[in-house]
């Protein structure tokens, strides 16, 4: 049986992870659009 | 039909559709108009870079599955269901360096029919070529149906009407641009989906909290708390085996490969892998605050939507429909473009017209992407239980490609007549497992009997020439003149 501290350690770190997601993406993207890679 | 439990009023649901819409035919547009050759529009030019990898990669593998049956699964299974649906991200993480090696071996190959061709010969192709189409049919209908089924249940518009604006608008889309539109889109619709996701985790933590979900669940579904559930673990390890079959053959996670600029596709890959994982989570733990919020689930895969619309109202409902409408989007589309490369490069140029130009190839692209949309649809419409359970069905096909596949890219040894045998075998006892004992198993049986086949291939002697793949040329194919 999983505690209540032990869903929190299980969902906080994979919402941190979700969140730095975007930043790191649109960081990549602009990067990439710069070098014009897509078009 | 309408749905009296619809959490977002019709009138809403239609603008969202018509913004989101237009700006996806928009962006489709701005992105092709440039699209000279056939590797322009087949594959962005081969020249995509990290970013826009990365987030092609995470919105293709979330489908409306990942942010709605993760949810359900965490309902019925606990916490092993959320857990083992977000296992499905090792088949992103072990396909990054074989992506790197596609890229390598094969500059210019277009599919990944072309590399079981050169690498197994005619007969394996052919076998495999209908274990994918067989594969990229059913998950076409089950995003179809899945478009028309959420649309109705988040905002009662009739089930017609939502599969249908969503299977047009992202075949209208991929014709104009591409894999450039694919692509593209495939970014913003990833930020919609994360953003979505993070907003409603952070407000069910703030306003419910883990403590009063914990304990909630633990008066009322105590089972989901349970770490030993056997047929969760066996769910687990099932999910896992299909995810990375899905992803070794499906010539949606080739194109990339070719597609994704010299030394991006093992490093997309694994950060989109890495990034894909936690999804999952954040979106079942959502379904678990169900209990805590007095919620009555009348089916579990309404949870997520109800757990919003309770929560935050009309602004919880419009964010789960912009997520499920871009999760639908961002998968569809790709599945479109994939599935026409593998009809226009292996039927079309590969059985029927051989020495097809490259102007000519292009033609019959727009000409197949409209004819798989149209297809889609005319399966979608009569809402059969049976085809929408396809996709499950085809674990034990996918599964069954895994060794070939990682043998074949990885070693000189192995023929096609191993490979054959491996593909047959592992199909059919997949396939009887699946009747036998249950949907949960067809997979791992699958993968077991293919990769005892290609263990007698690995005790053979190396024959194959690697030269042999670099015979996958563009020119003068790609060429416009």
């Amino acid at each position: 049986m999983i505690s209540a501290a032990g869903l929190e350690a299980l969902v906080v770190p994979a919402l941190v992870l979700t969140c730095v997601a975007p930043v790191v993406l649109i960081y990549l993207v602009w990067r990439d659009v710069q070098e014009k890679s897509l078009w | 039909m309408m749905n009296a439990d619809a959490v977002l009023p019709s009138s809403y649901a239609w603008l969202i559709i018509g913004l989101f819409s237009l700006l996806w035919i928009w962006l489709g547009w701005r992105l092709g108009r440039n699209n000279d050759t056939l590797d322009d529009y087949m594959l962005a030019g081969r020249k995509v870079g990290i970013g826009f990898a990365v987030a092609t990669a995470m919105a293709t593998w979330v489908t409306s599955n990942t942010t709605m049956t993760a949810p359900q699964l965490a309902y019925q299974l606990g916490i092993w269901g959320m857990v083992g649906y977000s296992l499905g991200a090792v088949g992103l993480i072990l396909f990054a360096p074989l992506a790197r090696r596609i890229r390598e071996m094969m500059p210019e190959g277009y599919t990944s029919g072309d590399f079981i061709r050169l690498r197994y010969g005619n007969t394996a192709w052919r076998i495999f070529l209908v274990i994918s189409f067989f594969y990229s049919l059913g998950w076409l209908i089950s995003l179809g149906m899945a478009g028309g089924l959420l649309i109705n249940a988040l905002s009662g518009i009739p089930y017609v009407y939502g599969m249908t604006v969503i299977v047009v608008i992202c075949t209208l889309y991929t014709v104009f641009g591409g894999l450039k539109a694919v692509i593209g889109t495939d970014f913003v619709q990833t930020i919609l989906i994360l953003l979505g996701v993070i907003a409603l985790a952070v407000l069910v933590i703030n306003e419910v909290g883990f403590d009063a979900i914990h304990a909630q669940l633990e008066t009322e579904r105590p089972e989901l708390l349970n770490l030993l559930l056997p047929a969760s673990i066996m769910f687990l390890f099932n999910n896992l085996f299909f995810g990375v079959g899905e992803i070794f053959h499906s010539n949606v996670w080739w194109s990339r490969a070719f597609a994704f600029a010299p030394g991006v596709g093992l490093k997309a890959y694994a950060l989109a892998g890495v990034f894909w994982l936690p999804i999952p989570i954040v979106a079942g733990f959502i379904a678990l605050a169900a209990p805590a919020l007095g919620i009555n689930v009348p089916s579990p895969d309404m949870v997520a939507p109800l757990v919003a619309g309770k929560l935050f109202g009309l602004g919880g409902a419009i964010l789960v429909f912009v997520v499920v409408f871009a999760a639908l989007a961002s998968s569809l589309d790709s599945v479109l473009a994939a599935t026409s490369d593998l009809i226009v490069k292996d039927i079309y140029k590969g059985h029927l017209r051989k020495n097809a130009s490259g102007p000519e190839l292009r033609k019959a692209a727009v000409a197949i992407i409209l004819g798989l949309g149209a297809l889609t649809w005319v399966l979608s419409v009569p809402k059969m239980a049976t085809l929408g359970s396809l996709l499950h069905f085809t674990g034990a096909f996918v599964a069954s490609t895994i060794w070939p596949i990682a043998v074949g890219l990885l070693f000189r040894k192995g023929n096609g007549t191993l490979a054959s045998l491996a593909m047959v075998l592992g199909t059919a006892s997949g396939l009887y497992a699946y009747f036998a004992i249950g949907f949960y198993v067809a997979a791992l049986v699958s993968a077991a009997v293919s990769m005892l086949v290609m263990l007698f291939a690995l005790m053979s002697k190396p024959t194959f020439d690697w030269a042999e793949l670099s015979e996958a040329r563009s020119n003068p194919d790609g060429e416009v003149s």
